[in-house]
């Protein structure tokens, strides 16, 4: 593909779904991929596809898939990048499940070192005469793993 | 009644004797056709890019380029294009590049800033909408914009092909 056509869809793309939600971009991926057979398309999938791909092209295309033919015996070939966009669409599925874990796992490796301090000072809290009391101590220690819901003692 | 060995005899004897004027070489090239500067109407073109059958040289300004054919039998492809230009609708004129004959038979159209050149983005200043995109595919890139900013098409073959 032309680098200034390439480099300009790219950027159409991303000014497109920068607008819209995790569920939309969900729901456009899902339908151009695997749900435009059977499902009719939502209002913000129609648009996509109106936009990035065109109506012919898109009817064309699903024609194709229902008649069975493969992009080898195709009877003509299609303007729109139809690959090159369910690609791009499914990146961008990929990236923001990506970031959405991400933040889960940020979330509990943030934890980590919080914990290790209340450890660290619920057991130095437990010495009596520089002795561990074992009573205390696991108290204190109890008190923590709760706080961080690591164990249930109800 | 028609002698048929007689008449073969005859025609045998008279295509030996024949005398071309001009013996027209399938491969002849005109010497515009090597040249890397051409002189039209008292300006400079240079050269710029080639396909299969023509040659493309243009002007310093940028606003012009002539069309030489790569030999003689490609001298169709000019003629097809300015006839196709010259006969096309409004709609469809507004997606060609301008084209007009020069008195020798080449072609000179307006210069398009062409999408395979690397500083046309930079000089458009703005991506290409998708309807572009699309418009560009369809005629297997062979497009540019004129000054204008308008997306035309500068090889007929290619236009609107696929």
């Amino acid at each position: 593909m032309n680098h200034l056509k390439r480099k300009s869809l790219i950027e159409n793309f991303n000014s497109f779904v920068k607008k819209l939600s995790d569920k939309d971009v969900l729901e456009i991926s899902l339908y151009i991929t695997t749900k435009f057979d059977s499902n009719p398309p939502n209002n913000i999938t129609k648009e996509f596809i109106d936009e990035f791909i065109g109506n012919d092209d898109w009817a064309v295309f699903v024609q194709d898939y229902r008649t069975g033919h493969n992009s080898l015996f195709r009877p003509f070939i299609l303007v729109s990048e139809i690959n090159e966009i369910r690609s791009l669409i499914m990146f961008e599925v990929t990236l923001r499940f990506n970031k959405l874990l991400n933040k889960k796992v940020v979330k509990k490796v943030d934890l980590i070192p919080k914990l290790k301090v209340d450890l660290k000072s619920a057991i130095d809290n437990s010495f009596e005469d520089d002795i561990f009391s074992k009573v205390d101590g696991w108290c204190n220690v109890s008190d923590v793993l709760v706080k961080y819901k690591l164990i249930n003692l109800e | 009644m028609f002698n048929y060995k007689n008449f073969i005899s005859l025609l045998t004897e008279n295509i030996k004797t024949m005398k071309p004027d001009k013996i027209i070489q399938v491969n002849q090239e005109s010497q515009e056709n090597r040249a890397d500067v051409v002189i039209v109407n008292g300006k400079a073109f240079t050269y710029k890019n080639s396909g299969l059958t023509r040659r493309v040289f243009v002007n310093k300004d940028k606003t012009l380029v002539v069309k030489i054919p790569v030999g003689k039998y490609s001298q169709h492809f000019n003629d097809e294009e300015l006839e196709c230009w010259e006969s096309a609708s409004d709609d469809v004129k507004k997606e060609l590049a301008n084209t007009k004959r020069l008195e020798n038979g080449y072609i000179i159209q307006e210069y398009l800033h062409t999408i395979d050149d690397e500083i046309t983005g930079e000089w458009l200043n703005r991506p290409m909408t998708m309807k572009e995109i699309r418009f560009a595919s369809s005629c297997r890139d062979d497009v540019g914009y004129d000054k204008d900013g308008n997306l035309k098409c500068y090889d007929l073959h290619e236009y609107k092909k696929y």
